[in-house]
């Protein structure tokens, strides 16, 4: 295996999901973002996105909060510092694999 | 895969400008200093004042206050229910709430007290040249175009361009051929105010055109 490959082998596979790169991708940008944004930006069916934040949330990457603005119930997702971290590290291998292959 | 990471989180700092409400709030900061402006600019007598100078730094105060509170009302009753809540993160280091109280109401406080003292104690500066306040109005246009035009780079948003080329064209106007002092700064504020309220006008519209309120809770998770 080329060392190209090998760098991007070592990615994060519970990152290196799709929808679950766009879902952190997002939640990078900013210091929260509700159900409703993440659901309309990713396209994913309540469900499944419900599915991915669970898997995010379990490794510790995705920090979830149930709470109400006014009388409407709000799901508040944010990064923690593990995710953040996580992010970080999983779009530097990203970045090294392109630039090794641009050479 | 890169590329689109960028793209997102553009899209996400985007977000915050995609229904026009800060257009529309710096629509609202201009048409108060347009009202300002005309003011002393219909009562001359009233430029050379120290209440002048106070009621524009006020302006300037309140007006930045407005421009943090009106968007986020107007998202709460407007954008959080169509297309969903998003809380950005402030950069630097975490600022507790009484210092930030503090400081956004003794910043302003403390601006409006050296300037009533400097123009208390006006004589013992300088003489200040008349001639430079015929350019006020283009300078300071050229410095909004530019501010705009950044604005519109950084969030790759086109139309904050357009706003910043027609900022541009009325200081350029102003700077050759137009009333100096506070009636050319009137007529620059009455032009971004006008601009600003349309762009925010149409932005708004399209969004809610293109968004309208879901019909069950969203929010099941």
């Amino acid at each position: 295996m080329s060392t190209d490959l090998r760098s991007l082998a070592g990615v994060d596979r519970l990152i290196h999901e799709p929808s679950r790169t766009v879902i952190l991708a997002i939640l990078a940008a900013v210091e929260s973002a509700d159900f409703l944004y993440l659901q309309r930006e990713t396209g994913l069916t309540k469900g499944n996105l419900s599915v991915h934040l669970s898997k995010l949330e379990q490794a510790g990457f995705v920090n979830i909060e149930k709470t109400y603005r006014g009388k409407v119930p709000l799901t508040l997702c944010r990064l923690t510092n593990e995710g953040r971290k996580a992010f970080d590290a999983y779009r530097k291998q990203l970045e090294q694999f392109v630039e090794n292959t641009k050479e | 895969m890169k590329d689109e990471i960028d793209q997102r989180q553009m899209r996400t700092i985007r977000y915050d400008y995609v229904d026009g409400t800060p257009d529309l709030a710096f629509g609202g900061l201009f048409l108060l200093m347009t009202i300002i402006y005309a003011i002393l600019a219909a009562f001359p007598g009233l430029s050379n004042s120290t209440f002048s100078s106070i009621i524009i730094w006020a302006v300037f105060g309140g007006g930045g206050f407005l421009i943090g509170w009106l968007p986020q009302r107007l998202k709460e009753r407007v954008t959080y229910a169509r297309t969903g809540y998003v809380a950005y993160r402030r950069q630097g280091r975490p600022i507790k709430p009484w210092a930030r109280w503090t400081i956004r109401i003794g910043v302003p406080i403390l601006v409006i007290v050296l300037l009533a003292l400097m123009f208390l104690n006006r004589q013992k500066f300088p003489a200040q040249s008349q001639d430079v306040n015929y350019l006020n109005p283009g300078l300071l246009g050229i410095m909004f175009s530019g501010i705009l035009a950044m604005i519109g780079w950084k969030i790759a948003l086109p139309r904050y361009y357009l706003i910043a080329a027609i900022t541009l064209l009325t200081s350029i106007v102003l700077l050759f051929s137009g009333p100096g002092g506070n009636p050319g700064l009137a007529m620059l504020c009455g032009a971004m105010s006008l601009v600003l309220f349309a762009s925010g006008g149409i932005t708004l519209w399209r969004y809610l055109r293109r968004n309208p309120l879901p019909a069950e809770s969203p929010d099941e998770h």
